[in-house]
């Protein structure tokens, strides 16, 4: 519902535009010295680092692949976010998904095959939002910070899964549980890629919730509260029963991202199913200023970055902590002129 | 400012000195909060400021203390001119100040809150146990019963307010500030704290006090002045002037030019509050047993000093805090404990005190925020959609309908003054057609234009039939828009009026006539 007149917008998007410019030649010559310092040419590093993530089908396509699961962890935070909660725990609530879409798929239950797909997304969700609405009765009810009990469930849910792997649903030959009915595949988005249809998933996700931001009842009651949560009580909103609705939401977002990583990737919940996606989900919801469609830039963004470096430390053998280097120092430059802005 | 300070050797003799703010103007935008106001602070004298609230009290002081800077006049000791640009400077000149809210480290001892930015603190280690017995010394001298080794965050209020005393005091203070202190003291405190203030005095020390009790400052001052909307009424020896006349000074013998009004033509009874009790926090009262009744086409005007159950009953009301006993019935329907968004919805409306945190979403549009109450309106929403058409010409109409000044429905409500902001509220709200509404403090801080068109919009409403509760810490104000007047004292309703005058309504405030029945 916000609308800002035409040359303002202009002039905001212009000024977003050098600012953005400025950060990137920063960091760049920042990453540059750094790469300088151990005796890796710096030009060399970024030719590499953009040909390993756009250079090729395949490498957009991992761009991709890194993205999904990101987005959707994103909008998870952003949902929380905009009624004024801190999702900490994307990433417990990705297991969970996860988990739900492995218990339907892994042989246990018989489902005819063209059930299989939506019951594992159904129960990804309700897994994912399930987990949430935990800490956020503990909030809601008795003031605990769901920011400690989001961070602690994390640990909780990857303990599950590791038991889940080592016992009940052991494959006993990998490290994971046995595969899912190939009922429960989804499909490749590009053949030979590892791209699938969760993608798409994501897309509507945050398609969807920028519209239910924008236009809807509840977004409009999300918004107020996250905007000014004393107005939103005087108005008589039920305040809590809003926020409990979208940290659920929020939860079983980020299950719809575990679901995609077993049905789409793996086939099988693997240990280390989640190199912290639910994390940087926070970054990415941060830098998107809680806009979701936003958020899907910024993650493929992300993706590009992570491929592309990771390419480039194979090709030129430059440490992996270095490319870690890198990366979190334009995420901190990027973040930090965020903040400078709000200050300003 | 360590073991050789005045405040510290018994030996140090009064030696007179004056303090004095001298023409001091300061404006907070279109709000003069102090105009040209002159008080003087002499060694051995307790000098209260007594004034209604808003009245610039606070302001004055903490321009003395060095918090705000005056946009005119000066400071002088003695005749010279002092500079004082922060509590630092105010420190070193002897000034010191206990706040209405307090400025202790809650976790640390009274001890190290006591040497904590001192020149003691880092002496601390090596003279603990000589620092403690001065310090108890000097606590005991001017009879300050504190436990310096309790934590602060274990303290009650009494207690952590005699720990700001003596921090200032330990800080080489001779002219002390003390803000509404008595406002949150048992009435033994008080008492106890009286003691403390004629014992400073003795030695030389002087103290503003700054209060809207009336009995106290009878009690306890030697001179006294009357603050009212910024400016200075009069100081006087306390001895020589009459408490009815300090209620005068202080409510103001010159009511505004009265707004033209119908005669009062009430109707039936649309708002009853039986017995109601809503606890207290914070040493507030509560609701102690409420009795209150309002009928269509009247405005009942709740007076009485801010914290005696305002923010409460105003509460209450809207469902926005749980009553403990008691009904409250609107137009012959029981809505106790309802959510708010049901007694809203039939057929209350609330003007917020506190209009940017609950009234406004200042982030927001006047789109968003003319739908903030109804959003869920049949025709602002269908299906869970917000029919953005809608609501746009909705803004539109409150817009024209109370001429709020704005570039459009677009723009923030942030962009806007303070009293286009409570046109815009006010529209919103009579828009819902409600049978009661609740103003609560509908003017505070608006200029004089937008005052008197609030106050038109509100005696408009009343002959149209609506049920009028207006609270507000202003006198004039009530008088001027009230068919009858309640006032609150703590917790209750202390009496009704229905020939209101400034003095009945003064009397009844400040607790010195007889209570009268309800
Ligand atoms: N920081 C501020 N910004 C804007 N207005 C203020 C500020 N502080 C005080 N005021 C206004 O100045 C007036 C005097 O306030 P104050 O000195 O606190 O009154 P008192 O202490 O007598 O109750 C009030 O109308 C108040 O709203
Ligand atoms: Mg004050």
């Amino acid at each position: 519902m916000t609308a800002v007149a035409a040359p303002k917008l202009a002039a905001a998007m212009r000024s977003q535009a050098v600012l953005g410019l400025g950060l990137v030649v920063i960091s760049l010559t920042a990453a540059g010295l750094v790469l300088l310092a151990t005796g890796v040419n710096p030009l060399r590093a970024y030719v590499e680092i953009l040909r390993s993530a756009f250079g090729s089908v395949d490498a957009l396509s991992e761009d991709l692949v890194y993205a999904t699961p990101v987005i959707l962890t994103a909008l998870s935070v952003i949902l929380a976010f905009r009624c004024g909660l801190w999702n900490i725990g994307a990433d417990g609530q990705l297991y969970l998904g996860a988990i739900a879409a492995v218990g339907l798929g892994f042989n246990h239950v018989d489902l005819p095959g063209p059930l299989l797909l939506p019951a594992m997304i159904v129960g990804a969700f309700v897994a994912g939002a399930a987990w949430a609405a935990i800490p956020a009765l503990l909030r809601l009810r008795f003031g605990a910070s769901e920011v400690i009990v989001t961070l602690m469930m994390n640990f909780l849910a990857v303990t599950l899964a590791t038991y889940l792997i080592g016992g009940p649903w052991a494959s006993g030959i990998t490290p994971a549980t046995g595969p899912i009915a190939p009922a429960g595949f989804l499909p490749s988005l590009v053949p030979g890629t590892r791209v699938n249809a969760n993608l798409l998933v994501a897309l509507a996700a945050a398609a969807g919730l920028a519209f239910v931001m924008k236009r809807t009842v509840f977004g409009y009651r999300v918004r107020t509260i996250g905007a000014n949560i004393h107005a939103a009580r005087f108005a008589g909103m039920n305040v809590d029963r809003v926020r409990f609705l979208s940290f659920a939401g929020a939860g079983g977002l980020a299950g719809l991202a575990g679901f995609g990583e077993v049905a789409g990737i793996y086939h099988d919940l693997p240990n280390g199913l989640s190199p912290g996606y639910g994390y940087t989900g926070i970054v990415v919801a941060l830098l998107a200023r809680l806009d979701p469609l936003w958020a899907v830039v910024v993650a493929f963004a992300l993706g590009a970055l992570n491929v592309g470096s990771g390419g480039m430390q194979r090709a030129l053998g430059v440490p992996v902590s270095l490319v870690s280097i890198i990366e979190a120092l334009l995420i901190l430059l990027i973040l930090g002129t965020r903040l400078m802005e709000r200050r300003t | 400012m360590a073991f050789d300070h005045p405040a510290m050797t018994i030996e140090d003799g009064p030696s007179p000195w004056r303090l004095a703010a001298v023409g001091i103007t300061k404006r907070y935008g279109p709000l003069t909060a102090n105009d040209a106001v002159t008080l003087d602070l002499r060694a051995g004298e307790i000098h209260a400021v007594l004034g209604e609230n808003g009245a610039g009290k606070s302001t004055i002081m903490k321009i003395l203390y060095g918090m705000e800077m005056p946009d005119a006049g000066t400071i002088e000791r003695d005749g010279q001119p002092l500079i004082i640009r922060s509590p630092r400077d105010a420190i070193a000149a002897g000034i010191g100040m206990v706040h209405q809210h307090f400025m202790l480290v809650p976790t640390l001892s009274v001890l190290e809150n006591l040497i904590l930015g001192t020149p003691l603190s880092g002496r601390f280690m090596v003279r603990k146990r000589a620092v403690r017995a001065k310090l108890a010394a000097l606590a005991a001298r001017y009879r300050i019963d504190v436990d310096l080794d309790a934590r602060v965050d274990e303290l009650s209020v009494g207690a952590q307010q005699r720990v700001e005393i003596l921090k200032a005091l330990v800080r080489g203070a001779r002219a002390l500030i003390l803000d509404e202190p008595t406002a949150v003291l048992t009435p033994r405190e008080v008492e106890a704290l009286g003691d403390t203030l004629r014992e400073l005095c003795a030695e030389g020390h002087g103290i503003f006090i700054v209060t809207h009790k009336l009995a106290e400052v009878m009690r306890l001052s030697d001179r006294v002045s009357v603050m009212r909307r910024g400016r200075l009424i009069g100081t006087w020896p306390t001895a020589a002037v009459a408490a009815d006349d300090l209620v005068t000074h202080m409510v103001g013998r010159s009511l505004q030019a009265a707004v033209p009004r119908t005669a009062r033509a009430p109707g039936a009874l649309m708002l009853e509050m039986q017995a109601i009790h809503v606890p207290g926090q914070g040493g507030r009262p509560g609701l102690r047993g409420l009795d209150l009744r309002l009928a269509a086409g009247e405005i009942l005007g709740i007076a009485g000093v801010d914290g005696n159950g305002q923010q409460e009953l105003a509460d209450a009301i809207t469902g926005l805090r749980r009553v403990t006993s008691g009904e409250i019935i609107l137009d012959g329907e029981a809505i106790t404990n309802r959510p708010t968004a049901t007694i809203l919805a039939s057929g209350l409306a609330h003007v917020p005190e506190d209009r940017h945190r609950d009234a406004v979403v200042l982030d927001f549009p006047l789109t968003d925020n003319a739908v903030l109450v109804d959003h869920a309106r049949r025709g602002i929403q269908r299906r869970g959609l917000v029919d953005q058409g809608a609501v746009t010409r909705f803004t539109d109409a409150l817009i024209a309908a109370f001429a709020v000044r704005c570039s459009g429905p677009q723009a923030a409500m942030r962009s806007l003054s303070g009293g286009n902001q409570q046109r815009f509220v006010l529209a919103r709200e009579l828009s819902r057609q409600p049978k009661v509404m609740i103003a609560m403090q509908p003017t505070r801080g608006l200029d004089v234009g937008a005052i008197s068109e609030v106050h038109a919009r509100l005696l408009e409403q009343r002959d149209a039939g609506m049920a009028i509760l207006l609270v507000s810490a202003e006198l004039d104000e009530i008088l001027a828009l009230s068919d009858r007047v309640a006032v609150l004292r703590e917790g209750r309703i202390a009496g009704v009026l229905d020939h209101p005058s400034v003095e009945a309504i003064g009397a009844l405030m400040l607790g010195t006539a007889a209570e009268q029945a309800a």
